[in-house]
């Protein structure tokens, strides 16, 4: 009797820890299957500045993380300092006023894993509205890439997600990841998900834990001028009209079309 | 009695204050009447400089525009400028005080005296002519008091006079803690005034004013000013001014001699003869000729050389630099308190910084490394200095990387010595694609391999467009509504038609309100709605025919309108660079047409990059311009510049003349280009 109800205990036990999984070992093989697919991007611009009267002009170089998004070697980044209207956008010059800032992006070197090959690549296609950008690769050299997979899911507040970037050179570009949690879904000014935790790299795709993009981490500013000044959204977020939100794979697909149809001419 | 003797008194009075009035009178009469002299002998010889400038920074070469003031101080042409105005100059112009504007050529940069002397280049076929000039005087003659006018162009204004006093005319400026000398450096870091002692004055000095004449109440140019700022200013001493004159008329350039030692003042020694040694410099004649610090120099070849106090410094080191260069000179001296004569050949005194070039096909800019340099930064005696690395470019991509202060001993198989060997080393090695680099970074020599590849062009704009309807909306709020007369209204009133699109074209109006897209109505009614309309525009096709319901004065109708794609951003439109004359042009795009109100015929070419220091920028071409003729040959497109440009470059006519229309008015540009330079 004391055995059978020793066992009659121990049995939802036993069935509970063979039906959860570990949750450090979905992380590693997430952090596995995704960072095949996130690139290192060398980029440099050239900001112009002009008056009327007078020119001046920067060069500048940074990286960016990228996600291959098919065998052709497309390539998607975060697009706010690669066209005018979003660096315009970010630094509150929209109106055209007395000075003309212009970026012209002059070369980008992708880098995979921590491999010292650079692959020359090309700007092809930008959304200045979203500040995404889509870079095709020029020569592959008969490299296999693998591209990021998209999943049609449908995402609710809650929802756990994760996304995986890569480190600095000095740690030999060693891949991470990130998690965070939609913690509202908006639909003004467009259909999207406002995240929470340490998810902020704008441009890379969020995964599920299956390692399918759900969607693009994008800054969304709600278009109203002369708003006032709401203190909390501010100190949560640090802004006082935008930040960063989750953009469905549904809304990104006609964009990603787009690009391929440009990135296919390109020579 | 009592009131006579009271009335005289008032009388005598009366009469010592009349003639003390009269006597002021009289003196300010006088001054102002010394000053109109004054202003009469020189004003003619001022003459407005301006420059094109070439600098180096972030890798490379840059331009921009400058100017300040000078004197002609000869009737052949010879003009006294600053340095800090000139020595960048890849062209100058002084503009006479007749408004006659003259190209001129720099004959000499002296960084030691920030003094640059120019002459004038009238144009080959114009008659000879002797130019009015005004003529130095005695700086040494001048005293604390003395009234002085600075003159020249202050903030760019032409022609303008300042009076003032000479507040101390032996000025140097001493560190406050250890009242050693200090150079004064600008902004490449030349380092000047360890020979000069400046004329101190409140007459007020403007930026623009560096290079004018310090002129006494003689007319004669008694400084050069160079400095300025909070009611003080500083001029070179026309003494220091014309010995720079005579040595480059003479010998087309100014040498000084050197000795290689560091002269400090005496006074704290308790004596008032000689001057310290403070320092020896390795290598220098000082040192081969036994000099060493501690020693106190009396006299070189005879000649007494003391410097009591720290304003006595500049006169020695004056004294020094007019010894003959290569003479072996006798130097006596005393060494704990033993006299003793050693012998030291004068060498030349070398400029700080050296010579400065662009490397453009592998993205940097370098200089070559003088002994100062190399004495004062432990660099190499021999070899280049990288003073800027292109982002990208290959000496930037290199592992490891070669930045900014790097020297560089060795490209490919050559020892680098100066810039000459480094031209020499690129071109020889510019058809192989690595090649390796040894260079050196503080104490460490290190070797890389740059990737000697040409850069990729820039990428154009790649904006995607979308499904755009060319009408801006606001919401129909329900305050609106309500004043509309129908509280239950939703959608959008439209504020906006752009002209030329495809939404003016199916006849959309102001205050049309837009109800429903497609027969599905439009339920916005707050501001957060705003962008819904675009939204759902944006998801459509480009060219496909919606239908949209609109309220007009109380009617309902239904409006048929293509979607277009959004209006293609300004760099997206084609654009042309003239390379002779050095400007952008592009063709008009629909966006500038809505945005000027331009007539939706309006033709011409938009200037979209006018460099600093080209000849657009020179003769007044705005970035923004729409040309709309060269030379009367109208500008409709691109394909028209192109053509009419390339028989302008043909013909070289000595002004090329653009009309243009700026901010809703027409203009002339007048481009007056060296053509010879150009084509060179």
């Amino acid at each position: 009797m004391r055995t059978f109800w020793l066992f009659a205990v121990c049995l939802p036990l036993i069935a509970w820890t063979q039906a959860t999984p570990n949750t450090s070992d979905s992380y590693k093989q997430v952090l596995e299957k995704i960072q095949q697919n996130i690139v290192t991007v060398r980029v440099v611009i050239k900001v112009d500045v002009k008056t009327e009267e007078e020119n001046e002009s920067q060069e500048s170089k940074f990286t960016l993380q990228g996600a291959v998004l098919n065998n052709d070697g497309l390539i998607l980044v975060s697009g706010v300092l690669l066209s005018s209207e979003s660096f315009k956008q970010l630094i509150g010059l929209e109106d055209e006023g007395e000075v003309n800032i212009t970026i012209v992006p002059q070369s980008f070197k992708v880098i995979f894993d921590a491999e010292t090959k650079e692959y020359e690549a090309k700007l092809v296609a930008t959304d200045s509205q979203l500040g995404i950008a889509f870079l095709k690769i020029m020569n592959l050299d008969g490299r296999t890439i693998t591209p990021i997979a998209f999943a049609n899911e449908d995402l609710t507040v809650g929802r756990e997600l994760v996304t995986v970037s890569r480190l600095p050179k000095g740690f030999d570009y060693a891949p991470y990841f990130a998690t965070g949690r939609i913690i509202s879904e908006v639909s003004k000014p467009r259909r999207a998900y406002l995240m929470e935790g340490n998810i902020t790299e704008m441009g890379l795709p969020v995964y599920n834990m299956k390692g399918e993009a759900v969607g693009v981490l994008v800054r969304l500013r709600h278009g109203l001028k002369d708003e006032e000044v709401d203190f909390g959204f501010r100190s949560n977020f640090g802004e006082d009209d935008g930040a960063a939100f989750l953009l469905p794979a549904s809304a990104l697909r006609p964009l990603i079309e787009q690009a391929q149809q440009r990135a296919a001419s390109v020579q | 009695m009592r009131r006579l003797f009271g009335g005289l008194l008032g009388l005598v009075l009366l009469i010592s204050l009349n003639a003390q009035a009269q006597g002021r009178a009289a003196l300010e009469d006088a001054l102002r009447r010394d000053i109109e002299r004054a202003r009469d002998r020189v004003f003619p010889a001022l003459v407005n400089v301006l420059v094109v400038d070439r600098y180096f920074e972030g890798g490379r070469a840059q331009y921009s525009l400058g100017g300040g003031s000078g004197v002609i101080v000869s009737p052949d042409g010879l003009v006294l400028t600053n340095y800090h105005v000139a020595s960048d100059a890849v062209r100058l112009f002084c503009t006479l005080s007749d408004g006659v504007r003259l190209e001129a050529e720099a004959l000499w940069h002296d960084a030691m005296t920030d003094l640059s002397v120019l002459r004038l280049k009238p144009p080959a076929n114009a008659p000879k002519r002797a130019f009015p000039y005004a003529p130095l005087g005695d700086s040494d003659a001048l005293k604390t008091g003395d009234y002085v006018l600075a003159m020249g162009n202050p903030l760019l204004l032409a022609s303008s006079v300042t009076l003032g006093i000479v507040s101390n005319p032996k000025r140097v400026f001493l560190n406050p803690f250890n009242q050693e000398l200090e150079n004064a450096e600008f902004e490449r870091g030349d380092r000047s005034g360890a020979l000069t002692r400046w004329i101190q004055h409140d007459a007020l000095i403007l930026p623009g004013n560096s290079g004018g004449p310090l002129v006494n109440l003689k007319g004669e140019v008694v400084g050069i000013n160079q400095l300025g700022g909070s009611g003080l200013g500083f001029a070179i001493p026309s003494r220091i001014a014309r010995s720079v004159l005579e040595q480059v008329r003479r010998t087309g350039r100014v040498e000084r001699g050197w000795l290689g030692f560091r002269a400090m003042p005496t006074e704290k020694l308790r004596r008032a003869d000689g001057v310290l040694v403070g320092a020896v410099i390795p290598n220098s004649p000082a040192e081969k000729g036994g000099i060493q610090p501690g020693d106190v120099i009396l006299r070189i070849d005879g000649k007494p050389l003391n410097a009591r106090f720290p304003e006595e410094i500049p006169l020695v080191y004056l004294q020094i630099a007019e010894l003959p260069i290569g003479k072996t000179v006798s130097i006596e001296l005393q060494r704990n308190g033993a006299q003793r004569t050693v012998q030291a050949q004068v060498e030349r005194m070398e400029p700080y910084y050296g010579d400065e070039d662009e490397f453009r096909t592998l993205g940097f800019t370098a200089r070559d490394i003088t002994r100062p340099m190399a004495r004062t930064s432990r660099l190499p005696e021999e070899g280049v200095q990288v003073t800027g690395v292109r982002p990208g470019f290959p000496l930037d991509t290199a592992e490891p990387k070669i930045t900014t202060g790097d020297a560089i001993l060795q490209f490919g198989e050559r020892k680098i010595r100066n810039l000459n060997d480094l031209r020499e080393a690129i071109e020889a090695s510019k058809e192989q694609e690595n090649i390796p680099i040894v260079f050196q970074r503080r104490t460490e020599t290190l070797v890389t391999v740059i990737r000697n590849r040409p850069p990729s062009p820039p990428s154009p704009s790649a904006e995607l467009p979308k499904a755009w309807l060319g009408v801006r909306t606001q919401v129909i709020t329900q305050p609106v509504a309500q004043a509309l007369g129908d509280p239950n209204l939703k959608g959008f009133r439209i504020t906006e038609v752009m002209p030329y699109t495809e939404a003016s074209k199916a006849g959309l109006q102001v205050g049309d309100l837009i109800l429903a897209l497609n027969g599905e109505p439009l339920e916005a009614f707050r501001t957060q709605d705003a962008r819904d309309l675009e939204r759902r525009i944006e998801r459509m096709d480009i060219g496909r025919e919606i239908k949209l319901t609109i309220l007009r004065h109380g009617e309902r109708r239904e409006i048929s309108v293509t979607l277009e794609p959004s209006p293609a951003s300004a760099e997206a439109a084609r654009s042309v660079r003239q390379n002779e004359l050095d400007f952008a042009v592009r063709d008009i795009t629909a966006l500038d047409r809505m945005r000027n109100r331009w007539r939706e015929d309006q033709q011409g070419v938009f200037v979209t990059d006018v460099p600093n220091g080209s000849w657009g920028q020179l003769a007044g071409l705005r970035n923004g311009d729409l040309i709309l003729a060269v030379n009367e040959q109208p500008i409709q497109t691109i394909q028209d510049f192109q053509q009419v440009m390339q028989e302008v470059i043909r013909q070289q006519p000595p002004v090329v003349i653009l009309f243009v229309l700026r901010d809703r008015e027409t203009s002339f540009v007048f481009l007056e280009p060296d053509w010879k330079a150009i084509t060179q």
